[in-house]
């Protein structure tokens, strides 16, 4: 247990990186958007509707630190002889701690948003489609899909470093055939209006917090097993 | 040497991390061949062998970080794949060890105190003054040689029961390395430990080595006391007639020289060669490790022209 503990603080070593420039882009994201609002005027013209896709620059670059978590801090840390079962439950507990303390921040900042009327320019960034009154709710809604986007991170990490770059443009080939073929089997169905009915049967917590967890339980499982045999 | 300056004898000592009957291939080629070996506890031990002789494969099965094909891998008694109380008492410093590209110095010793139980970070101080390194500097930016002395501070420092050092010291010139030997050699003599150490540069650490493990082509070609392995061979040297008579029904394994005068490393038959190569003519004299590892794993495509002197054989290409 103590070596997982230090596993998990192997990612604090030199904290910049994971901890600040997730934050960091988002930080940029947010301030391209209140400019583009506040010139464009856009929460007027659109009755305040116009909502940002902004803030995925915060999930979509925590993926990218967690795959280079295992793509280049793995071999240190095996050099250092941990095993890869041992970092890889350490960077599961330090992808938890991150993923609902960023939730916490997440939090704070929506209650800023809402104070400043949409920081003075009616922008909605961290509103999202939802509007959930209850802040533990929210706390969730944002973390749990954070854990999954860190687990998908970490699995990509581990094919590439299995089966290097070849593996990861076969995965997102893969990826995109099976979404894609799906979509298309979808439409040749006519499914589209039982896929919106089964979204909108489904109770907000289940959609953003149920899902994704089973989602970031699964990259978690593949992530592992592509870890079991990687050469640092 | 013992902590009282004493040779292990074989009953003493006792094997903690041992090889049983392991192949490992891969695509197309077997990296080691049915290999069976043990490294005994707190002793030197040199691998040596050509490169592709199967080294590296050899230290990174004992780390758990490759599984072998076939065969048994035991460090400490237990299967050191994904074995956490194995892997703690081990440490493996490795030629092209690979470190975050954003980390300082100071981050991947902080690292390693958190990771080896028995740290010492005086140790670790002191010797980031000996090897000149600049703890602020990213690792990234370091020279070859300052890299390799990143690795071999955290392998001395880390005090593991069991340390490899895989090739630890390239881009380090002489001095770097003398450095290295000595503060391996006084940090032995203190917290003995088991040390396995791979490298090219035979002649600087043959002092250093208690045993010696041979590597030719992924098999095992010695495995044997320093000592015994420098006295299992003579060099003898004379006119190339009397070195034919000399070899014939002896194991010959080099011979130099074509012309008038040769030279031949054979391995000893008996208390009575030294008679003998008189009695013919010939010098004798013992070999060096550096020189018999050349004899054994040359397969005769390295033969040295005839004018060639013996310091031609000893230089340290780099």
């Amino acid at each position: 247990m103590n070596r997982i503990v230090s596993a998990a603080r192997l990612h604090l070593v030199a904290p910049w990186l994971p901890l600040l420039l997730p934050w960091a882009i988002m930080a940029s994201s947010l301030a391209i958007n209140i400019l583009i609002w506040g010139v464009a005027d856009i929460a007027e013209q659109t009755g305040g509707r116009a909502g940002t896709g902004g803030l995925a620059s915060l999930y979509i670059t925590l993926c990218v630190v967690y795959m280079q978590a295992v793509s280049s801090l793995l071999p240190f840390a095996m050099g250092l002889s941990l095993t890869r079962r041992t970092f890889y439950l350490g960077t599961s507990l330090f992808a938890v701690g991150q993923s609902f303390a960023s939730g916490l921040l997440l939090y704070a900042f929506l209650l800023i948003e809402r104070g400043t009327g949409g920081w003075g320019v009616g922008l909605k960034f961290f509103r999202g489609f939802w509007l959930v009154d209850n802040a533990v709710l929210q706390v969730v809604i944002f973390a749990v899909p954070m854990l999954a986007v860190a687990f998908l991170g970490m699995a990509v990490g581990a094919v590439y470093k299995r089966f290097g770059s070849v593996g990861v443009y076969a995965l997102t080939i893969g990826a995109i055939l099976g979404l894609g073929g799906s979509v298309a089997l979808i439409t040749w169905q006519n499914g589209w209006p039982g896929v919106g009915a089964w979204f909108t049967d489904q109770s907000i917590l289940a959609l953003l917090a149920g899902w994704p967890l089973l989602l970031a339980l699964l990259f978690a499982a593949g992530g592992y097993a592509g870890l079991r045999r990687v050469v640092p | 040497m013992n902590v009282d300056g004493t040779l292990p004898s074989a009953e003493e000592s006792r094997p903690v991390a041992t090889m049983h009957e392991v192949t490992m291939r891969f695509r197309g080629h077997t990296a080691l061949d049915n290999v069976s070996v043990a490294f005994q506890e707190n002793v030197i031990t040199g691998l040596l062998g050509r490169n592709g002789a199967g080294k590296t494969t050899m230290m990174q099965l004992m780390a758990g970080h490759l599984v072998p094909t076939s065969g048994q891998v035991e460090v400490f008694g237990a299967n050191p794949y994904e074995n956490e109380s194995v892997l703690a008492r081990m440490s493996l410093v490795k030629e092209n060890q690979k470190y975050p590209e954003y980390f300082r110095v100071t981050d991947a010793l902080s690292a390693a105190a958190m990771l080896f139980p028995n740290w010492d970070a005086a140790f670790a101080q002191s010797l980031l003054a000996d090897f000149d390194l600049p703890e602020k500097r990213r690792i990234k930016k370091l020279s070859r040689g300052m890299l390799s002395a990143v690795g071999i501070v955290i392998g001395l420092a880390s005090r593991a029961p069991i340390t490899f050092f895989d090739e630890p010291y390239l881009g380090l010139d002489a001095v770097a390395r003398q450095m290295f030997y000595d503060r391996l050699l006084a940090d032995y003599a203190e917290n003995s430990r088991t040390i396995v150490l791979s490298t090219h540069l035979i002649e600087e650490i043959a002092d250093l080595l208690e045993h010696v493990v041979l590597l030719d082509r992924g098999r095992i070609l010695a495995d044997a006391g320093a000592d015994d392995l420098r006295a299992s061979a003579i060099s003898v040297s004379g006119r190339s007639d009397q070195i034919d008579r000399f070899a014939a029904g002896r194991d010959l394994l080099r011979r130099e020289g074509a012309g008038q005068l040769s030279r031949a490393v054979v391995r000893v038959q008996s208390r009575d060669d030294r008679t003998e190569a008189d009695a013919l003519g010939l010098e004798v004299a013992p070999v060096s490790l550096q020189h018999l590892v050349v004899s054994l794993t040359s397969h005769g495509e390295a033969t040295i022209p005839p004018s060639a002197d013996s310091a031609d054989l000893e230089e340290v290409s780099r």
